[in-house]
């Protein structure tokens, strides 16, 4: 998967039936621009259709993609399969919110060959979900997952968020209680607060819990998720066993991916690109003007910092023998900095890769940025 | 200046005579500044030089060079507020050059406004005959005729030769991109004008030809000439700042003068610290910004300094916190640096076992403390003027910052003098706004250097995760370490950021540790999710770190931020 000639694809469905408190994706609650939207995807599929570069992962994310109607999803993976070379993709991620997730779109997704649910849970307190606008509860959920996994689906995520409004023994209660199910992997990340949306005014842009007490959280849902088999590959992701996001793993491997949709950010040979973020600028540029003023070609110097600013979120690190035949040059040559780190216990050289040491990744992006000062 | 004519009065302004910014904001007057008016009386048109000066301490200098240069002064006196602490020190300063003074008390039309008190207190406090002073208002234009005719009446005209050589004393400079440097002057004998060579007594040697002379009307006004008596400018192209020295005397380079004017005495500076550019590579700007500045304010010292922590700089002595304070104002505004300023230190005697007597302004420069035999720190004899109510408060932060009564006397039944030693290195820590703020506005300070005393001080060092940072070092008395050191720490641990590992501060006397704070790690990186979409914002965000930090200061493996230094300056009591 690390090799840039493989390629994954990612899809943006920006539609949502209510617009969640936190939330500053690019999401659409008017469901009258959906045809419109398809239309311009598959605009889009065709116009960067790829036969020559096979697809290894898919993502369809949004937004809700699972509050669409079978027949646009129906639709989307038929026009995928024409476009892009889907005979070796070996993981196709859905993204679902419990209230949407019918029996009938199981069957929808289970028959297009997806592998893999990603839930957005986000708590297990009804109280603390009607608060930040989800639609769902924590019943809904579970129905939702009893049904998938009757319906056969061997990968299903959930996603927590640490710091909501509410006390810290309440977000404790959703980790012990997801860690619980049968799931097979678990995300957890911080709430973000984005100007001018309506959790930022209620908090005046003020996170409701400090660094210190996000990260008492963080530490004591990671013990309480370990003891149940689910442990932490990256910084914000838990898996049982081989049960890894394939598709997240490419990016932080910097890896290569596709990008379809509004708002979609894709990396393609050399260049990043971000799509019109607006789903109305997205519906009414000309296809050739949608990522005007995004593409940003990646020197091999760029990609160099950033393989290391991606892989340093894994637990397990950067392979040493990669980056030098990636950069043709060895790590340590080219990041100086690195032998001190690791005298102050802040790398770690192991086998043939290096790693940000378990307790130190609360200081990872220090840890980086003192890497990067040494390259220009 | 209304009154004569000299100034229109659509063109009025409040403080005319206080052209920089910082005096406005500040409602005081830093800089001296020349105005010439013509004013008729009784059918004969008189002209007249006022030179408007600061009144606070730390700026006698531009008040003594002012002096010299005049033949009267005008002492004014609030009439709402009576004689304050520096109004006594700046009289006897026109005494000493045999000036004739004139008490007006102004701001009569205040409701607080207690005239006959005040005249009451000019004449017991200062020993000048206060009955015919003028009485005005200067904010109502009452009574500015009064104020004229004294100075008519009383002040004697200039008594110099127009047709001797030419002497003239520069009592200011200015720099000017296009003119070079701007002499003001007051002509003692003879006469100059556009042509005239010119040369300087203490430069001798150099010659300029005079490419403009002018007046202060106020704003600069070319002129045929100047002559004895007047008061004016001179550019002669001169483009080397040190060509010219406040003090010294200006001749006729074909037909000088057998001998320069006194000048002025060498002033000391009394508070030293060091001004470091915040961007090391700003050296050269900085060196360059404090040459034109040292033109126009003569009481500034700088040397260069290095330091561990803040890398190439200046050590600078100033005449007094205030001064100090505006000199870094000034540098940041005029000259457009961002500067970074060490704890301020006054200038200490280090007697070593050697025998050698070391003038110490500086703690790193101190020598370790086993060849050290003892030391005097300055001690000052402060006279602070106060309404009778506060007197226990003054008393008791006299107290409080180590000093020695001396006498108390009650000039009239609203105001007292407490005359106290003090050491130095507690009046410039703080003292003056503790004053100030304990006696809400009312009091008043004035000081001057009296000697030596032998005290039991110390080099307090600052360490950071281990390392002593030199910047940070301060000479404290013993028994102040503990407080100061402990405030210190507090201080460093607001304004130094978490880093990647736990940070121990330490407040140090040699080996002994006396106060600790710590700056826990960092708990933040693990909080946010980084996917495909994120991580063009993502390189942004740690690119922004990286040169966060490179604008930090690096004292070893901690990095500090430049507010950091300056944290410590504010700590109060």
């Amino acid at each position: 998967m690390n090799k840039t000639d493989e390629y994954s694809l990612y899809v943006h469905i920006p539609f949502c039936k209510a617009r969640c408190g936190y939330c500053a994706f690019s999401s659409c609650t008017d469901f009258s621009l959906v045809k419109s939207y398809f239309e311009k995807l598959f605009g889009e599929a065709d116009r960067y259709s790829d036969k020559t570069r096979p697809i290894r992962t898919l993502y369809v994310g949004g937004g809700t993609p699972s509050s669409l109607s079978t027949r646009y999803i129906d639709a989307l993976f038929c026009k995928l399969r024409d476009c892009f070379d889907m005979s070796r993709t070996c993981e196709i991620n859905f993204e679902c919110n419990p209230e949407s997730t019918s029996d009938e779109l199981l069957d929808c997704l289970a028959d297009n060959g997806v592998t893999r649910l990603s839930f957005g849970l986000q708590s297990v307190n009804d109280a603390t979900l009607k608060a930040i606008g989800r639609l769902h509860t924590y019943g809904e959920f579970l129905s939702a997952l009893e049904r998938a996994l009757l319906r056969g689906f061997a990968d299903v995520n959930a996603d927590l968020i640490i710091g909501l409004p509410e006390e810290q023994s309440q977000f404790i209660r959703s980790v012990k209680t997801v860690a619980k199910l049968p799931l097979t992997h678990v995300s957890m990340y911080a709430l973000e607060l984005h100007p001018e949306t309506p959790l930022w005014k209620r908090f005046n842009g003020k996170s409701p819990a400090s660094d210190d007490e996000m990260a008492d959280m963080y530490d004591e849902a990671l013990l309480i998720l370990r003891e149940k088999g689910f442990i932490r590959y990256e910084i914000s992701n838990f898996a049982q066993a081989g049960r890894e996001c394939k598709h997240n793993l490419n990016y932080w491997r910097e890896g290569r991916y596709f990008a379809l949709g509004a708002s979609a950010s894709g990396f393609v040979e050399n260049v990043r690109f971000t799509n019109a973020r607006d789903i109305r600028d997205y519906l009414s540029l000309p296809l050739e003007r949608l990522r005007d003023g995004s593409c940003e070609e990646v020197t091999l110097a760029e990609q160099a910092k950033e393989f290391v600013m991606l892989g340093l979120r894994l637990v397990s690190g950067v392979s040493l023998s990669e980056f030098a035949e990636r950069f043709g040059r060895t790590f340590c040559d080219y990041f100086p900095s690195a032998k001190r780190l690791n005298k102050l216990g802040l790398l770690l050289f192991d086998g043939d890769n290096v790693r940000v040491p378990d307790d130190k990744f609360y200081v990872s992006n220090s840890i980086v940025a003192e890497l990067w000062s040494d390259v220009d | 200046m209304e009154y004569t004519g000299q100034v229109a009065k659509r063109d009025l302004e409040a403080q005319m005579l206080d052209s920089m910014d910082i005096e406005r904001e500040r409602g005081i007057t830093i800089k001296l500044t020349p105005v010439r008016m013509t004013y008729s009386k009784d059918g004969v048109d008189y002209t007249l030089n006022l030179i408007d000066t600061p009144g606070h301490v730390d700026f006698n200098y531009e008040v003594s060079r002012s002096l010299a240069a005049c033949e009267g002064a005008l002492l004014v006196v609030d009439a709402s507020q009576g004689v304050e602490a520096q109004t006594l020190a700046n009289c006897y300063l026109a005494l000493e050059n045999d000036l004739e003074i004139i008490p007006v008390i102004n701001k009569i039309d205040l409701p607080s406004a207690d005239v006959e008190g005040t005249k009451k207190e000019i004449e017991d406090a200062i020993g000048l005959d206060a009955s015919a002073a003028p009485l005005v208002s200067a904010k109502e234009g009452i009574n500015i005729k009064d104020v004229l005719d004294a100075v008519v009446d009383i002040v004697p005209p200039p008594s110099g030769d127009v047709d001797a050589p030419l002497k003239a004393l520069i009592f200011d400079c200015q720099y000017d991109n296009y003119k070079g440097v701007i002499i003001f002057t007051r002509i003692v004998d003879g006469s100059v004008s556009v042509g005239t060579q010119i040369k300087m007594f203490q430069t001798a040697g150099k010659v300029f030809d005079v490419t403009e002379v002018g007046i202060f009307a106020p704003a600069m006004q070319p002129v045929q000439s100047l002559c004895a008596g007047d008061v004016g400018y001179i550019c002669a192209s001169i483009k080397t700042v040190s060509d010219t020295r406040v003090g010294d005397t200006v001749t006729d380079a074909k037909r000088p003068c057998d001998k320069p004017l006194h000048g002025y005495k060498e002033v000391k500076p009394m508070v030293f610290c060091g001004i470091f550019p915040a961007d090391g590579s700003k050296y050269n700007d900085l060196k360059d910004a404090l040459e034109k500045l040292k033109l126009n304010d003569a009481s500034l010292t700088y040397e260069p300094d290095t330091s561990v922590a803040l890398g190439f700089g200046f050590r600078c002595g100033f005449l007094g916190l205030l001064h100090m304070e505006i000199i870094q104002e000034r540098l940041e505004r005029e000259f457009d640096l961002d500067l970074v300023t060490t704890a301020p230190s006054v200038v200490y005697k280090v007697f070593t076992t050697q025998g050698e007597v070391l003038m110490i302004d500086n703690p790193t420069k101190l020598p370790p403390p086993t060849l050290i035999e003892h030391i005097e720190e300055p001690i000052v004899k402060a006279e602070i003027f106060s309404p009778p109510e506060y007197v226990g408060d003054v008393m008791g932060l006299c107290q409080d910052k180590r000093g020695t009564f001396i006498d108390m006397t009650y000039l009239d039944k609203h105001r007292v003098k407490i005359t106290y030693d003090i050491p130095l290195n507690e009046i410039i820590y703080n003292f003056f706004d503790t004053l100030k703020s304990r006696t809400r506005g009312y009091a008043s300070l004035d000081y001057e250097l009296k000697g030596f005393v032998t005290g039991k001080l110390v080099r307090m060092d600052m360490l950071l995760n281990g390392e002593v940072c030199d910047a940070l070092s301060v000479i404290v008395n013993e028994e102040r370490a503990y407080a100061r050191g402990r405030q210190m720490a507090e201080k460093l641990k607001e304004a130094i950021p978490r880093q990647m590992f736990e940070i121990p501060i330490q407040a140090a006397i040699g080996n002994k540790i006396i106060a600790r704070e710590t700056v826990k790690a960092l708990r933040k990186d693990v909080l946010a999710k980084c996917y495909g979409g994120d991580i063009t914002r993502k390189k942004k965000l740690l690119e922004k770190q990286k040169e966060g930090k490179k604008r930090m200061r690096q004292v070893g493996s901690v990095s500090v931020p430049s507010e950091a230094f300056m944290s410590i300056l504010k700590i109060d009591d």
